[in-house]
Protein backbone atom coordinates (compact mmCIF):
# COMPACT_ATOMS: atom_id res chain seq x y z
CA UNK A 1 0.00 0.00 0.00
CA UNK A 2 1.30 3.82 -0.51
CA UNK A 3 0.86 6.48 1.34
CA UNK A 4 -1.60 9.01 0.56
CA UNK A 5 -1.29 11.25 3.21
CA UNK A 6 1.25 12.02 5.87
CA UNK A 7 0.65 14.66 8.31
CA UNK A 8 3.22 15.42 11.03
CA UNK A 9 2.14 16.83 14.88
CA UNK A 10 -0.26 19.81 13.54
CA UNK A 11 -0.83 23.05 15.93
CA UNK A 12 -3.88 24.97 15.38
CA UNK A 13 -3.97 27.91 17.37
CA UNK A 14 -7.18 30.08 17.77
CA UNK A 15 -7.51 34.05 17.81
CA UNK A 16 -8.37 33.90 21.70
CA UNK A 17 -4.67 31.93 22.21
CA UNK A 18 -6.09 28.30 22.63
CA UNK A 19 -3.65 25.80 20.97
CA UNK A 20 -5.02 22.17 20.17
CA UNK A 21 -2.08 19.95 19.26
CA UNK A 22 -2.75 16.52 16.79
CA UNK A 23 -0.75 14.04 16.60
CA UNK A 24 1.22 12.65 13.51
CA UNK A 25 -1.50 10.75 11.01
CA UNK A 26 -0.42 8.58 7.82
CA UNK A 27 -3.14 7.43 5.94
CA UNK A 28 -2.51 4.46 3.21
CA UNK A 29 -4.55 4.08 0.12
CA UNK A 30 -7.49 1.81 0.53
CA UNK A 31 -7.20 3.09 4.51
CA UNK A 32 -10.02 3.99 6.51
CA UNK A 33 -9.26 5.82 9.73
CA UNK A 34 -11.93 6.55 12.56
CA UNK A 35 -11.33 9.68 14.51
CA UNK A 36 -12.67 9.62 17.87
CA UNK A 37 -12.48 11.84 20.75
CA UNK A 38 -14.62 13.68 23.10
CA UNK A 39 -16.63 16.87 22.14
CA UNK A 40 -14.23 19.39 21.73
CA UNK A 41 -11.34 17.77 21.27
CA UNK A 42 -11.18 19.67 17.64
CA UNK A 43 -11.89 16.70 15.24
CA UNK A 44 -13.51 18.94 13.48
CA UNK A 45 -10.45 21.45 13.46
CA UNK A 46 -8.05 18.80 12.42
CA UNK A 47 -9.98 17.71 9.36
CA UNK A 48 -10.53 21.43 8.12
CA UNK A 49 -6.63 22.06 9.14
CA UNK A 50 -5.37 19.13 6.63
CA UNK A 51 -8.08 20.06 4.01
CA UNK A 52 -6.86 23.33 4.26
CA UNK A 53 -9.88 25.42 5.47
CA UNK A 54 -8.20 26.45 8.66
CA UNK A 55 -4.46 27.74 8.98
CA UNK A 56 -2.38 25.61 11.15
CA UNK A 57 0.26 26.94 13.17
CA UNK A 58 3.18 24.56 13.52
CA UNK A 59 3.53 21.19 11.29
CA UNK A 60 3.50 19.93 7.57
CA UNK A 61 0.51 18.46 5.51
CA UNK A 62 1.96 16.04 2.37
CA UNK A 63 -0.80 14.34 0.19
CA UNK A 64 0.42 12.14 -2.54
CA UNK A 65 1.32 14.10 -6.09
CA UNK A 66 0.41 17.67 -4.24
CA UNK A 67 3.19 20.24 -2.80
CA UNK A 68 3.55 20.29 0.89
CA UNK A 69 1.11 22.24 3.08
CA UNK A 70 3.41 24.30 5.53
CA UNK A 71 2.11 25.73 8.63
CA UNK A 72 1.39 29.42 8.71
CA UNK A 73 0.72 28.97 4.57
CA UNK A 74 -2.45 29.45 2.98
CA UNK A 75 -3.73 26.36 1.04
CA UNK A 76 -3.89 26.74 -2.65
CA UNK A 77 -7.16 26.49 -4.62
CA UNK A 78 -5.74 23.62 -6.26
CA UNK A 79 -5.81 21.73 -2.72
CA UNK A 80 -9.00 21.98 -2.19
CA UNK A 81 -10.18 21.27 -5.28
CA UNK A 82 -8.47 18.23 -6.01
CA UNK A 83 -6.37 16.87 -2.98
CA UNK A 84 -9.12 16.94 -0.64
CA UNK A 85 -12.34 15.79 -0.80
CA UNK A 86 -14.54 17.12 2.55
CA UNK A 87 -18.35 15.40 3.13
CA UNK A 88 -19.35 17.76 5.73
CA UNK A 89 -21.87 16.64 8.89
CA UNK A 90 -24.58 18.61 7.36
CA UNK A 91 -24.70 18.59 3.43
CA UNK A 92 -25.54 22.40 2.73
CA UNK A 93 -27.23 22.10 -0.37
CA UNK A 94 -28.69 25.39 -2.47
CA UNK A 95 -32.10 25.32 -1.81
CA UNK A 96 -32.64 27.30 -4.76
CA UNK A 97 -31.13 24.43 -6.75
CA UNK A 98 -32.39 20.85 -8.02
CA UNK A 99 -30.73 17.67 -6.57
CA UNK A 100 -28.94 17.11 -9.65
CA UNK A 101 -28.08 21.21 -10.25
CA UNK A 102 -26.06 20.68 -6.47
CA UNK A 103 -24.01 18.36 -7.81
CA UNK A 104 -23.49 20.26 -11.16
CA UNK A 105 -22.74 23.34 -8.62
CA UNK A 106 -19.84 21.07 -7.10
CA UNK A 107 -18.30 19.87 -10.16
CA UNK A 108 -18.39 23.73 -11.53
CA UNK A 109 -16.36 24.37 -7.99
CA UNK A 110 -13.62 22.03 -8.57
CA UNK A 111 -13.54 23.13 -12.00
CA UNK A 112 -14.49 19.32 -13.70
CA UNK A 113 -17.04 18.06 -15.74
CA UNK A 114 -20.65 17.63 -14.90
CA UNK A 115 -21.28 14.38 -12.95
CA UNK A 116 -22.19 11.52 -15.16
CA UNK A 117 -22.52 9.08 -12.33
CA UNK A 118 -25.83 8.41 -11.85
CA UNK A 119 -28.55 9.33 -8.89
CA UNK A 120 -30.27 5.49 -9.65
CA UNK A 121 -26.78 4.16 -7.67
CA UNK A 122 -28.54 5.43 -4.52
CA UNK A 123 -31.91 4.77 -5.89
CA UNK A 124 -33.04 8.60 -6.12
CA UNK A 125 -32.69 8.13 -9.99
CA UNK A 126 -36.42 9.80 -10.28
CA UNK A 127 -35.31 12.53 -7.62
CA UNK A 128 -33.03 14.68 -9.87
CA UNK A 129 -34.58 17.55 -10.16
CA UNK A 130 -36.54 17.93 -6.72
CA UNK A 131 -35.16 20.09 -4.52
CA UNK A 132 -32.85 19.13 -2.03
CA UNK A 133 -34.69 19.73 1.06
CA UNK A 134 -37.57 17.60 0.16
CA UNK A 135 -35.44 14.49 0.62
CA UNK A 136 -35.14 12.76 3.43
CA UNK A 137 -32.25 13.11 5.86
CA UNK A 138 -30.78 9.83 5.11
CA UNK A 139 -31.29 10.34 0.90
CA UNK A 140 -29.94 14.27 1.67
CA UNK A 141 -26.44 12.42 3.38
CA UNK A 142 -26.28 9.85 0.43
CA UNK A 143 -26.56 12.60 -2.23
CA UNK A 144 -23.56 14.56 0.51
CA UNK A 145 -21.27 11.37 -0.30
CA UNK A 146 -22.09 11.08 -3.97
CA UNK A 147 -20.85 14.79 -4.25
CA UNK A 148 -17.49 14.66 -2.07
CA UNK A 149 -16.75 12.12 -4.40
CA UNK A 150 -16.42 13.96 -7.20
CA UNK A 151 -13.10 14.86 -8.86
CA UNK A 152 -11.87 11.48 -6.71
CA UNK A 153 -9.31 13.44 -4.68
CA UNK A 154 -6.99 11.03 -2.32
CA UNK A 155 -7.83 11.68 0.39
CA UNK A 156 -11.72 12.11 1.69
CA UNK A 157 -12.31 13.48 5.48
CA UNK A 158 -15.78 13.14 6.24
CA UNK A 159 -17.06 14.72 9.18
CA UNK A 160 -19.87 13.35 11.59
CA UNK A 161 -21.57 11.55 8.53
CA UNK A 162 -23.99 9.20 10.34
CA UNK A 163 -24.53 11.81 13.29
CA UNK A 164 -28.38 11.86 12.92
CA UNK A 165 -28.88 8.54 10.64
CA UNK A 166 -30.54 5.29 11.80
CA UNK A 167 -28.79 2.21 11.29
CA UNK A 168 -30.55 1.67 7.97
CA UNK A 169 -29.23 5.16 6.33
CA UNK A 170 -25.89 5.08 8.52
CA UNK A 171 -25.09 1.76 6.85
CA UNK A 172 -25.98 2.91 3.33
CA UNK A 173 -23.84 6.01 3.53
CA UNK A 174 -20.88 3.41 4.92
CA UNK A 175 -21.39 1.17 2.09
CA UNK A 176 -21.24 3.84 0.11
CA UNK A 177 -17.78 5.32 1.60
CA UNK A 178 -16.62 1.48 1.45
CA UNK A 179 -17.21 1.45 -1.94
CA UNK A 180 -15.63 4.78 -3.42
CA UNK A 181 -12.47 3.61 -1.42
CA UNK A 182 -12.12 0.06 -3.03
CA UNK A 183 -12.79 1.61 -6.45
CA UNK A 184 -10.97 4.32 -6.19
CA UNK A 185 -7.85 3.59 -3.69
CA UNK A 186 -7.88 6.36 -1.95
CA UNK A 187 -8.05 7.25 1.67
CA UNK A 188 -11.10 8.30 3.95
CA UNK A 189 -10.97 9.88 7.79
CA UNK A 190 -14.43 9.28 9.10
CA UNK A 191 -14.18 11.75 12.40
CA UNK A 192 -17.49 10.14 15.01
CA UNK A 193 -18.91 9.32 18.27
CA UNK A 194 -20.38 7.01 16.49
CA UNK A 195 -19.75 2.89 17.45
CA UNK A 196 -21.80 1.63 15.07
CA UNK A 197 -19.09 3.03 12.27
CA UNK A 198 -16.66 0.51 14.11
CA UNK A 199 -16.90 -2.60 12.21
CA UNK A 200 -16.36 -0.55 8.76
CA UNK A 201 -12.74 0.96 10.03
CA UNK A 202 -9.06 -0.42 8.92
CA UNK A 203 -8.17 1.71 12.29
CA UNK A 204 -9.09 3.90 14.99
CA UNK A 205 -6.93 7.14 16.06
CA UNK A 206 -8.41 8.44 19.53
CA UNK A 207 -7.28 11.93 20.40
CA UNK A 208 -8.01 14.28 23.64
CA UNK B 1 -22.40 30.74 -18.11
CA UNK B 2 -22.79 28.44 -14.87
CA UNK B 3 -22.03 31.23 -12.58
CA UNK B 4 -25.07 33.36 -14.55
CA UNK B 5 -27.04 29.84 -14.37
CA UNK B 6 -26.82 29.52 -10.79
CA UNK B 7 -27.09 33.03 -9.63
CA UNK B 8 -30.33 33.06 -11.60
CA UNK B 9 -31.75 30.07 -9.70
CA UNK B 10 -30.69 31.70 -6.20
CA UNK B 11 -32.54 35.12 -7.49
CA UNK B 12 -35.28 33.58 -8.40
CA UNK B 13 -35.67 31.79 -5.27
CA UNK B 14 -35.98 35.09 -3.31
CA UNK B 15 -37.65 37.12 -6.07
CA UNK B 16 -40.37 38.54 -4.54
CA UNK B 17 -37.75 40.67 -2.20
CA UNK B 18 -35.57 40.97 -5.86
CA UNK B 19 -38.71 42.42 -7.49
CA UNK B 20 -39.96 44.88 -5.04
CA UNK B 21 -36.07 45.85 -5.11
CA UNK B 22 -36.30 46.08 -9.28
CA UNK B 23 -39.32 48.20 -8.95
CA UNK B 24 -37.79 51.07 -6.91
CA UNK B 25 -34.91 51.17 -8.77
CA UNK B 26 -36.79 51.55 -12.00
CA UNK B 27 -39.04 53.96 -10.33
CA UNK B 28 -35.98 56.10 -10.12
CA UNK B 29 -34.59 55.31 -13.71
CA UNK B 30 -37.92 55.94 -14.81
CA UNK B 31 -37.74 59.39 -13.02
CA UNK B 32 -33.98 59.88 -15.18
CA UNK B 33 -35.33 58.86 -18.28
CA UNK B 34 -38.45 60.19 -18.84
CA UNK B 35 -37.76 64.01 -17.80
CA UNK B 36 -34.48 63.71 -19.93
CA UNK B 37 -36.78 62.46 -23.12
CA UNK B 38 -39.54 64.97 -21.90
CA UNK B 39 -36.94 68.21 -21.71
CA UNK B 40 -35.28 67.15 -25.20
CA UNK B 41 -38.49 66.12 -26.53
CA UNK B 42 -40.50 69.70 -25.69
CA UNK B 43 -37.30 71.40 -26.64
CA UNK B 44 -37.29 70.27 -30.15
CA UNK B 45 -41.15 70.92 -30.31
CA UNK B 46 -40.13 74.73 -29.09
CA UNK B 47 -37.70 75.42 -31.30
CA UNK B 48 -39.35 74.30 -34.46
CA UNK B 49 -42.52 76.08 -33.46
CA UNK B 50 -41.08 78.78 -33.15
CA UNK B 51 -38.55 78.96 -35.81
CA UNK B 52 -39.19 81.83 -37.99
CA UNK B 53 -41.42 83.65 -35.10
CA UNK B 54 -39.37 86.64 -33.49
CA UNK B 55 -42.28 88.58 -32.57
CA UNK B 56 -46.26 87.90 -31.37
CA UNK B 57 -48.55 91.04 -31.34
CA UNK B 58 -52.05 90.22 -28.79
CA UNK B 59 -54.11 91.51 -26.61
CA UNK B 60 -52.34 92.54 -23.01
CA UNK B 61 -52.49 89.41 -20.37
CA UNK B 62 -50.02 86.68 -19.32
CA UNK B 63 -47.24 86.58 -22.25
CA UNK B 64 -46.94 82.46 -21.47
CA UNK B 65 -50.82 82.36 -21.93
CA UNK B 66 -50.14 84.43 -25.15
CA UNK B 67 -47.86 82.12 -26.49
CA UNK B 68 -49.24 78.92 -25.68
CA UNK B 69 -52.67 80.18 -27.10
CA UNK B 70 -51.35 81.90 -30.56
CA UNK B 71 -48.15 79.29 -31.10
CA UNK B 72 -49.17 76.09 -29.47
CA UNK B 73 -52.78 76.51 -29.45
CA UNK B 74 -53.69 74.69 -26.20
CA UNK B 75 -54.35 77.87 -24.07
CA UNK B 76 -57.05 80.53 -24.07
CA UNK B 77 -56.35 83.59 -26.19
CA UNK B 78 -55.47 86.66 -23.85
CA UNK B 79 -58.14 88.57 -26.40
CA UNK B 80 -58.09 90.28 -29.33
CA UNK B 81 -56.27 93.56 -30.98
CA UNK B 82 -57.68 96.38 -33.51
CA UNK B 83 -56.97 95.37 -37.07
CA UNK B 84 -56.19 99.08 -37.88
CA UNK B 85 -53.82 99.59 -35.08
CA UNK B 86 -51.93 96.34 -36.16
CA UNK B 87 -51.74 97.03 -39.25
CA UNK B 88 -50.03 100.72 -38.83
CA UNK B 89 -46.84 98.79 -36.83
CA UNK B 90 -46.64 95.71 -39.50
CA UNK B 91 -45.46 98.24 -42.27
CA UNK B 92 -42.10 98.23 -40.20
CA UNK B 93 -39.70 97.52 -42.79
CA UNK B 94 -37.51 95.01 -40.43
CA UNK B 95 -40.99 92.51 -40.57
CA UNK B 96 -40.91 89.73 -42.69
CA UNK B 97 -43.57 86.62 -42.59
CA UNK B 98 -46.18 88.57 -41.27
CA UNK B 99 -48.99 85.89 -40.17
CA UNK B 100 -52.66 87.05 -39.28
CA UNK B 101 -54.39 85.05 -36.79
CA UNK B 102 -58.24 85.00 -35.44
CA UNK B 103 -60.18 82.25 -33.41
CA UNK B 104 -63.43 82.32 -32.68
CA UNK B 105 -64.74 79.15 -33.12
CA UNK B 106 -64.01 75.00 -32.62
CA UNK B 107 -65.71 71.19 -33.71
CA UNK B 108 -66.69 69.31 -31.39
CA UNK B 109 -63.39 70.80 -29.09
CA UNK B 110 -60.80 70.93 -32.19
CA UNK B 111 -60.37 75.06 -32.82
CA UNK B 112 -61.15 76.48 -35.68
CA UNK B 113 -58.18 79.04 -36.56
CA UNK B 114 -58.51 81.78 -39.01
CA UNK B 115 -54.95 82.77 -40.71
CA UNK B 116 -54.42 84.58 -43.59
CA UNK B 117 -52.27 83.16 -46.83
CA UNK B 118 -49.12 83.80 -45.00
CA UNK B 119 -49.56 80.64 -42.29
CA UNK B 120 -49.58 78.37 -45.20
CA UNK B 121 -46.35 78.31 -45.70
CA UNK B 122 -45.24 78.34 -42.66
CA UNK B 123 -47.00 74.97 -41.99
CA UNK B 124 -44.32 71.74 -42.04
CA UNK B 125 -46.86 69.35 -44.73
CA UNK B 126 -46.80 66.64 -45.21
CA UNK B 127 -49.35 65.70 -48.02
CA UNK B 128 -51.95 67.91 -49.15
CA UNK B 129 -55.47 67.13 -50.93
CA UNK B 130 -57.40 69.79 -52.22
CA UNK B 131 -56.88 73.62 -51.65
CA UNK B 132 -55.78 75.37 -48.64
CA UNK B 133 -58.94 78.05 -47.80
CA UNK B 134 -59.27 81.08 -50.08
CA UNK B 135 -62.81 82.58 -49.40
CA UNK B 136 -64.66 83.24 -47.02
CA UNK B 137 -66.40 79.59 -45.09
CA UNK B 138 -63.64 77.41 -46.55
CA UNK B 139 -62.05 75.65 -43.89
CA UNK B 140 -58.42 73.38 -44.56
CA UNK B 141 -58.47 70.02 -41.91
CA UNK B 142 -56.07 67.60 -41.19
CA UNK B 143 -56.02 63.89 -41.95
CA UNK B 144 -56.74 62.90 -38.15
CA UNK B 145 -59.60 65.60 -38.03
CA UNK B 146 -61.25 64.29 -41.08
CA UNK B 147 -61.18 60.48 -39.79
CA UNK B 148 -62.47 61.12 -36.73
CA UNK B 149 -65.31 63.17 -37.66
CA UNK B 150 -65.98 61.62 -41.02
CA UNK B 151 -65.30 64.89 -42.84
CA UNK B 152 -64.19 64.63 -46.48
CA UNK B 153 -63.33 67.44 -49.48
CA UNK B 154 -66.97 69.02 -50.06
CA UNK B 155 -68.31 68.27 -46.94
CA UNK B 156 -69.76 71.19 -44.61
CA UNK B 157 -70.37 71.38 -41.18
CA UNK B 158 -71.45 74.18 -38.37
CA UNK B 159 -68.75 75.65 -36.01
CA UNK B 160 -69.43 75.84 -32.36
CA UNK B 161 -68.58 78.94 -30.56
CA UNK B 162 -65.48 79.96 -29.00
CA UNK B 163 -62.31 77.32 -28.59
CA UNK B 164 -64.10 74.96 -26.30
CA UNK B 165 -67.35 72.87 -26.82
CA UNK B 166 -70.74 73.40 -25.42
CA UNK B 167 -70.40 77.37 -26.22
CA UNK B 168 -73.53 76.96 -28.35
CA UNK B 169 -73.41 76.50 -32.40
CA UNK B 170 -73.32 78.88 -35.08
CA UNK B 171 -75.78 77.36 -36.87
CA UNK B 172 -76.70 79.90 -39.80
CA UNK B 173 -73.37 79.37 -41.09
CA UNK B 174 -71.95 76.37 -43.08
CA UNK B 175 -67.92 75.74 -43.29
CA UNK B 176 -67.13 73.74 -46.39
CA UNK B 177 -64.01 71.49 -46.51
CA UNK B 178 -61.74 72.77 -49.45
CA UNK B 179 -58.50 71.10 -48.61
CA UNK B 180 -56.98 67.92 -45.92
CA UNK B 181 -53.71 68.21 -44.94
CA UNK B 182 -50.82 66.50 -42.59
CA UNK B 183 -47.95 68.08 -41.03
CA UNK B 184 -44.88 66.77 -39.43
CA UNK B 185 -45.73 69.21 -36.30
CA UNK B 186 -48.14 67.57 -34.61
CA UNK B 187 -50.02 70.68 -33.72
CA UNK B 188 -50.82 71.73 -36.88
CA UNK B 189 -52.87 68.03 -37.15
CA UNK B 190 -55.21 69.59 -34.21
CA UNK B 191 -56.71 72.77 -36.17
CA UNK B 192 -58.87 73.25 -38.49
CA UNK B 193 -57.48 76.10 -40.49
CA UNK B 194 -60.02 78.84 -42.67
CA UNK B 195 -59.37 82.57 -43.81
CA UNK B 196 -59.76 85.06 -41.49
CA UNK B 197 -62.36 86.57 -43.14
CA UNK B 198 -64.62 83.75 -42.12
CA UNK B 199 -63.99 84.36 -38.26
CA UNK B 200 -65.19 88.10 -38.94
CA UNK B 201 -67.99 86.32 -41.05
CA UNK B 202 -69.58 84.25 -37.97
CA UNK B 203 -68.69 86.58 -35.68
CA UNK B 204 -69.54 90.31 -36.58
CA UNK B 205 -69.27 92.00 -33.49
CA UNK B 206 -65.38 91.06 -33.97
CA UNK B 207 -64.32 92.32 -37.48
CA UNK B 208 -61.71 94.65 -38.00
CA UNK B 209 -59.97 92.21 -35.09
CA UNK B 210 -56.81 89.93 -34.81
CA UNK B 211 -56.56 87.65 -32.35
CA UNK B 212 -52.92 87.76 -32.34
CA UNK B 213 -49.97 88.54 -34.96
CA UNK B 214 -46.99 86.78 -35.65
CA UNK B 215 -43.71 87.61 -37.81
CA UNK B 216 -39.87 87.38 -38.17
CA UNK B 217 -37.72 89.98 -37.20
CA UNK B 218 -34.89 90.77 -40.19
CA UNK B 219 -32.26 92.96 -38.03
CA UNK B 220 -31.27 91.12 -34.87
CA UNK B 221 -31.24 94.46 -33.26
CA UNK B 222 -34.69 95.48 -33.91
CA UNK B 223 -35.22 92.09 -32.29
CA UNK B 224 -34.19 93.10 -29.03
CA UNK B 225 -36.07 96.11 -29.08
CA UNK B 226 -38.95 96.20 -31.08
CA UNK B 227 -40.87 94.34 -28.58
CA UNK B 228 -40.40 96.63 -25.78
CA UNK B 229 -41.21 99.88 -28.26
CA UNK B 230 -44.63 98.08 -29.33
CA UNK B 231 -45.10 97.25 -25.58
CA UNK B 232 -44.53 101.02 -24.60
CA UNK B 233 -46.48 102.40 -27.92
CA UNK B 234 -49.90 100.40 -27.73
CA UNK B 235 -52.10 99.59 -26.43
CA UNK B 236 -51.84 95.47 -27.40
CA UNK B 237 -48.50 93.00 -25.72
CA UNK B 238 -45.48 92.48 -27.62
CA UNK B 239 -44.03 89.26 -27.00
CA UNK B 240 -40.89 87.98 -28.03
CA UNK B 241 -41.39 83.83 -28.19
CA UNK B 242 -37.48 83.17 -27.83
CA UNK B 243 -37.54 84.85 -24.55
CA UNK B 244 -40.59 83.29 -23.37
CA UNK B 245 -39.57 80.18 -24.33
CA UNK B 246 -36.32 80.62 -22.95
CA UNK B 247 -38.10 81.40 -19.39
CA UNK B 248 -40.73 78.64 -20.04
CA UNK B 249 -38.00 75.78 -20.36
CA UNK B 250 -36.11 77.35 -17.54
CA UNK B 251 -39.00 76.74 -15.36
CA UNK B 252 -39.30 72.89 -16.95
CA UNK B 253 -35.83 72.43 -16.32
CA UNK B 254 -36.32 73.21 -13.15
CA UNK B 255 -39.13 70.72 -12.45
CA UNK B 256 -36.82 67.99 -14.40
CA UNK B 257 -33.99 68.66 -12.04
CA UNK B 258 -36.00 68.31 -8.77
CA UNK B 259 -37.66 65.06 -10.53
CA UNK B 260 -34.17 64.12 -11.69
CA UNK B 261 -32.59 64.71 -7.77
CA UNK B 262 -35.63 62.78 -6.72
CA UNK B 263 -35.12 60.10 -8.82
CA UNK B 264 -31.66 59.51 -8.22
CA UNK B 265 -32.02 59.43 -4.26
CA UNK B 266 -34.99 56.35 -5.37
CA UNK B 267 -32.24 54.77 -7.32
CA UNK B 268 -29.69 54.82 -4.18
CA UNK B 269 -31.67 53.81 -1.70
CA UNK B 270 -32.65 50.67 -4.27
CA UNK B 271 -28.48 50.36 -4.71
CA UNK B 272 -28.30 50.21 -0.71
CA UNK B 273 -31.16 47.41 -0.51
CA UNK B 274 -29.22 45.48 -3.37
CA UNK B 275 -26.06 45.42 -0.51
CA UNK B 276 -28.47 44.50 2.15
CA UNK B 277 -30.42 41.79 0.24
CA UNK B 278 -27.47 40.16 -0.94
CA UNK B 279 -25.74 40.44 2.24
CA UNK B 280 -28.52 39.27 4.19
CA UNK B 281 -28.35 36.18 1.45
CA UNK B 282 -25.54 35.11 2.09
CA UNK B 283 -25.73 35.54 6.11
CA UNK B 284 -28.44 33.47 5.70
CA UNK B 285 -26.80 30.75 3.24
CA UNK B 286 -23.47 31.33 4.47
CA UNK B 287 -22.48 27.79 4.98
CA UNK B 288 -23.62 27.05 1.16
CA UNK B 289 -21.20 29.39 -0.17
CA UNK B 290 -18.38 28.57 2.32
CA UNK B 291 -18.82 24.76 1.04
CA UNK B 292 -18.58 26.28 -2.93
CA UNK B 293 -15.16 27.78 -1.60
CA UNK B 294 -14.31 24.33 0.28
CA UNK B 295 -14.59 22.06 -2.88
CA UNK B 296 -12.26 25.02 -4.40
CA UNK B 297 -13.89 27.32 -5.49
CA UNK B 298 -12.13 30.36 -6.97
CA UNK B 299 -12.48 34.01 -6.47
CA UNK B 300 -13.86 34.47 -9.43
CA UNK B 301 -16.26 31.98 -9.93
CA UNK B 302 -17.76 33.18 -6.09
CA UNK B 303 -17.40 36.79 -7.83
CA UNK B 304 -19.58 35.24 -10.22
CA UNK B 305 -22.08 33.92 -8.07
CA UNK B 306 -22.57 37.40 -6.18
CA UNK B 307 -22.46 39.58 -8.88
CA UNK B 308 -24.68 37.73 -11.27
CA UNK B 309 -27.01 38.54 -9.10
CA UNK B 310 -27.27 42.14 -8.80
CA UNK B 311 -26.41 42.25 -12.43
CA UNK B 312 -29.72 40.12 -13.27
CA UNK B 313 -31.22 42.64 -10.51
CA UNK B 314 -29.94 45.97 -12.81
CA UNK B 315 -31.64 44.55 -15.84
CA UNK B 316 -34.70 43.30 -14.47
CA UNK B 317 -35.08 47.34 -13.47
CA UNK B 318 -33.84 48.14 -17.04
CA UNK B 319 -36.67 46.51 -18.56
CA UNK B 320 -39.09 47.50 -15.91
CA UNK B 321 -37.83 51.36 -17.03
CA UNK B 322 -38.40 50.77 -20.81
CA UNK B 323 -41.87 48.93 -20.16
CA UNK B 324 -42.84 52.21 -17.92
CA UNK B 325 -41.30 54.61 -20.96
CA UNK B 326 -43.44 52.51 -23.09
CA UNK B 327 -46.61 53.09 -21.42
CA UNK B 328 -45.97 56.72 -20.60
CA UNK B 329 -45.83 57.10 -24.33
CA UNK B 330 -48.41 55.38 -25.39
CA UNK B 331 -50.87 56.61 -22.42
CA UNK B 332 -50.01 60.23 -23.10
CA UNK B 333 -52.53 61.20 -24.98
CA UNK B 334 -54.59 60.85 -22.15
CA UNK B 335 -52.03 63.28 -19.68
CA UNK B 336 -50.78 65.91 -22.82
CA UNK B 337 -52.39 68.11 -24.99
CA UNK B 338 -52.36 66.78 -28.69
CA UNK B 339 -50.65 69.22 -29.67
CA UNK B 340 -47.11 68.46 -27.76
CA UNK B 341 -47.34 64.77 -27.33
CA UNK B 342 -43.51 63.55 -27.38
CA UNK B 343 -41.35 63.15 -30.00
CA UNK B 344 -41.72 59.05 -30.65
CA UNK B 345 -38.13 59.76 -32.45
CA UNK B 346 -36.55 61.20 -29.56
CA UNK B 347 -38.55 58.85 -27.16
CA UNK B 348 -36.83 55.96 -28.89
CA UNK B 349 -33.47 57.79 -29.14
CA UNK B 350 -31.68 55.04 -27.00
CA UNK B 351 -28.33 56.59 -27.60
CA UNK B 352 -28.84 59.07 -24.83
CA UNK B 353 -29.67 56.32 -22.63
CA UNK B 354 -26.21 54.64 -22.77
CA UNK B 355 -24.53 55.78 -20.13
CA UNK B 356 -27.09 56.11 -17.19
CA UNK B 357 -27.52 52.36 -18.31
CA UNK B 358 -23.89 51.73 -17.98
CA UNK B 359 -23.49 54.03 -14.51
CA UNK B 360 -26.58 51.78 -13.42
CA UNK B 361 -24.53 48.16 -13.90
CA UNK B 362 -21.61 49.55 -12.86
CA UNK B 363 -23.62 50.53 -9.13
CA UNK B 364 -25.30 47.16 -9.35
CA UNK B 365 -21.39 45.47 -9.93
CA UNK B 366 -20.37 48.10 -6.85
CA UNK B 367 -23.27 47.24 -4.90
CA UNK B 368 -22.16 43.56 -4.63
CA UNK B 369 -18.06 43.95 -4.19
CA UNK B 370 -18.87 44.52 -0.56
CA UNK B 371 -20.65 41.37 0.07
CA UNK B 372 -17.90 39.55 -2.44
CA UNK B 373 -15.35 40.60 -0.44
CA UNK B 374 -16.89 39.75 2.90
CA UNK B 375 -17.61 36.53 1.72
CA UNK B 376 -13.75 36.34 0.54
CA UNK B 377 -12.63 37.09 3.84
CA UNK B 378 -14.78 34.53 6.25
CA UNK B 379 -13.07 31.76 8.13
CA UNK B 380 -14.41 28.51 5.88
CA UNK B 381 -13.77 26.73 9.28
CA UNK B 382 -16.16 28.31 11.31
CA UNK B 383 -18.93 29.07 8.29
CA UNK B 384 -19.00 25.19 8.31
CA UNK B 385 -18.32 24.33 11.42
CA UNK B 386 -21.26 26.61 13.20
CA UNK B 387 -23.67 26.33 10.94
Amino acid sequence: MSKVLESSSLMVTFSDQVSLHFPPLVLEAGEMVLLQGPSGAGKSTWMHAIAGLTPFHRGTVDIHGFATLYAGKKAPKQWRRSAVSLLPQKPFFWNSLSLSENLGLAAWAKGIDPPTMSLDALGLGTKGAQAAHSLSLGEQQRVNALRSFLGNAPVLLADEPTASLDDHNAAAVMALLRAHLEKQACGIVVSSHDHRLVPYMDRIVTIG
Amino acid sequence: MKAFYFASRALWHRRTTGLFIALVWALGLLGIAATGRMERSLEGQLTQTLEGTDLLLTAKGSPTQAILANLFHIDEPTGNIGREEAEKWLTHPDLAHIRRLAYGDNLHGQRILGCDSATWTHIPIRTLQGNWPSAPMEVAISEAIAQKEGLHIGATFHGGHGTVEDLGNHDDHDYKVVGIFSSRTPLWNTLILTTIQSVWTVHEDDQDAYTAVLARIKNPMTRLMMPGQIQRNSTFMAVSPAMEANRMMGWLNQGGQVIRAMSWLLTLIAALSLVLLLQSHIRERLADYALVRAMGGSWGQIAGLVLWQNILLALAAITLTYLGLLVAFYLQSYWLPEGIWLNETVWWDLKFDLPWLLLHLFLAVFAGIGPWIWLQKIPLHRALVDS
